[in-house]
């Protein structure tokens, strides 16, 4: 599903060039990778989306690589393929809840289908707050629309940043089972780049950074 | 949801910016396509009101009076030409036609003009209904005097002494209404109109009813208006009048291109202001596009990772600009024509004179094009900036 290999990234004022380890997920499995702050495990991740590209090395996503893409081409093909659920919960705030969900649809290009962002936000329980504007959600609600947002493509990987730093014991289990479960139901591979101890032993597949 | 949608979305979402941007390029909009229309209507207003008259002829004083007074009947007269005088005038060899008018008398502000039949042939004015006048003391109305009185044919009325509404009235004899025009929209619309005996015989009587014979020495005109038969009557007639006679010519095209030439500087004036005003919307609508990225830049780099193409980004941004530029020009052209139908209301009861309501003109086009070009252009330095937006570090950012 998605392949990493010999991935190298310095940043652009120079400093440390960051090596990375191969990186291999398979569709329907699960990966967690864990390091220390300041490992670049969010530079990883933006790697490993085509967010950013390496200087060094090749990311494949379903058998394509990202690195030879064209600008355009990646954004659709990340918009299509690939589920980000970010550290930082960003959304479009002119946007109620259901159309925060259902944008990823129009920016990728594919059919809006109402259907389906309700049928996500059923099986997440904010179906009725589909209306309301995000501000007016709590930071649980805010991050369950967000993996809301990152699935509703039914993309082959779902990736997701740090879904537990700032969550207490009990609500960082619930979060990681809800990702696992979701990617489970959407049949999504799912990756999880984390710092968070707590997490070490929810998944059998580790890389640690 | 799609980009228009998105890109209207945004805009109501910083309400006071795009308010203020809007409002100044609607205030802009409105003031320019309101001076294009009236610079426009006046021009062909007083043009069609001076066809067939190459030159008038009247008492000493100012020419635009002259002209304002005699052929517009929107300013006082310069004073009275004797009768006889003006007879002289009618039997040059060339001169086609001089149409006699007194006046001087009004009812509630409708002027009373005394005049021949000709007068109506100069302005292919129509009767509604009735006749023409015959005896003194039979009126006809135009078609706004009709309208604001309430007189029909039949009725009678005083007429009061002066311009003024409410002037001391001539109460020993009544005007009998004979006849109503049809709207010409030309000057005859806001006159009462009635044989030039009417107006001798009224202040005769007036004057205590004596002689005939001693009042026809007396007798006066206001002012004729003369139709040449000839271009000579041009390069002859207008000099002869003011250097050997009493009586002063004025030739209405030039006075009234004298009067644009004046008017017009006004109107540059305020178009430059009104594109002043424009300007400034664009710049606030910039400053306020330009200063929303600090915090969208987020939200178009989430939409940038969920798959939309710089392109997208920048045409989402460029629609803004494109979506207020359009809103600003539409509700201003709808502010201006509002803003002529209620200064063609008042400019109406105050002279006489109202507008007619066009359709867009040349002009008001090209005003859009370039609200249009403003506007792509206040967008164009935020839409780069936010093309430019590094998805990986913004998202990163917190």
């Amino acid at each position: 599903m998605i392949e990493a290999r010999q991935l190298q990234y310095t940043y652009a004022g120079g400093g440390q060039v960051l090596q990375f380890p191969d990186i291999s997920c398979g569709s329907r499995e699960k990966l967690l990778i864990t390091g220390p702050s300041g490992s670049g495990k969010t530079t990883l991740l933006h790697l490993l989306a085509g967010l950013r590209l390496p200087q060094k090395g090749e990311v494949k996503v379903k058998g394509e690589s990202l690195t030879n893409m064209s600008s355009a081409a990646r954004d659709r093909f990340r918009g299509q393929q690939i589920g980000i659920v970010f550290q930082q919960m960003h959304f479009v705030h002119s946007l109620n809840v259901l159309e925060n969900i259902m944008l990823p649809q129009y920016t990728a290009g594919l059919r809006q289908d109402a259907g389906r962002a309700e049928s996500l936000l059923e099986q997440l329980g904010l179906l009725a707050k589909k209306n309301k504007n995000i501000r007016h959600l709590s930071q649980g609600e805010q991050q369950r629309v967000a993996i809301a947002r990152a699935l509703v493509n039914k993309p082959a990987l779902l990736l997701a940043d740090e879904p537990t730093s700032s969550l207490d014991d009990a609500d960082s289990q619930r979060v990681i089972r809800l990702l696992e479960e979701m990617a489970t139901r959407e049949e999504a591979a799912l990756l999880v780049v984390t710092h968070d101890q707590r997490l070490k032993d929810v998944f059998s597949q580790q890389i640690a950074l | 949801m799609n980009i228009l949608q998105l890109s209207i979305r945004s805009l109501k979402a910083r309400p006071a910016a795009t308010t203020v941007s809007l409002l100044l390029l609607t205030l802009g909009v409105a003031i320019i396509s309101l001076l294009f229309m009236l610079n426009q209507q006046l021009e062909e207003k007083f043009q069609k009101n001076i066809s067939g008259i190459d030159m008038v002829v009247g008492a000493k004083g100012s020419p635009l009076q002259l002209i304002l007074s005699a052929v517009f009947q929107i300013d006082y007269p310069t004073g009275n030409i004797k009768l006889e005088e003006a007879r002289g005038l009618q039997r040059n060899r060339y001169i086609e036609r001089a149409i006699p008018l007194a006046y001087g008398d009004s009812y509630q502000g409708y002027r009373l003009v005394g005049t021949d039949s000709s007068y109506l042939s100069l302005y292919e004015a129509e009767l509604a209904g009735g006749r023409r006048w015959a005896a003194p003391y039979e009126v006809v109305l135009g078609s706004k005097v009709a309208e604001a009185t309430g007189l029909e044919v039949g009725d009678s009325f005083f007429s009061a002494h002066g311009m003024v509404a409410g002037a001391a009235a001539h109460d020993t004899h009544p005007y009998t209404v004979v006849g109503v025009l049809e709207r010409s929209n030309a000057v005859p619309d806001g006159l009462i109109l009635t044989s030039v005996e009417s107006i001798w015989a009224i202040h005769a009587h007036e004057e205590g009813g004596e002689a005939d014979s001693a009042a026809k020495e007396e007798r006066e005109l206001t002012a004729m208006l003369i139709k040449f038969r000839s271009p000579m009557g041009m390069v002859m007639l207008p000099r002869q009048i003011n250097e050997r006679t009493n009586m002063q010519a004025a030739i209405p095209a030039m006075e009234i291109n004298r009067l644009f030439s004046l008017l017009g500087i006004g109107i540059e004036l305020l178009q430059a202001i009104a594109f002043s005003i424009i300007l400034i919307a664009g710049l606030s609508f910039f400053l306020s596009l330009y200063s929303s990225l600090r915090e969208r830049k987020y939200e178009l780099a989430l939409m940038r990772s969920m798959g939309a193409s710089r392109t997208k980004i920048v045409g989402l941004v460029v629609l803004e600009g494109i979506l207020l530029s359009l809103a600003g020009y539409i509700l201003g052209l709808l502010l201006g024509h509002g803003g002529l139908a209620l200064l063609s209301s008042l400019s109406e009861g105050a002279y006489g004179y109202g507008f007619d309501f066009v359709g867009l003109t040349q002009d008001e086009l090209l005003l859009g094009l370039a609200v249009l070009v403003i506007g792509l252009m206040a967008a164009f330095v935020p839409a780069i900036k936010a093309m430019r937006t590094p998805i990986s570090e913004t998202l990163a950012q917190s």
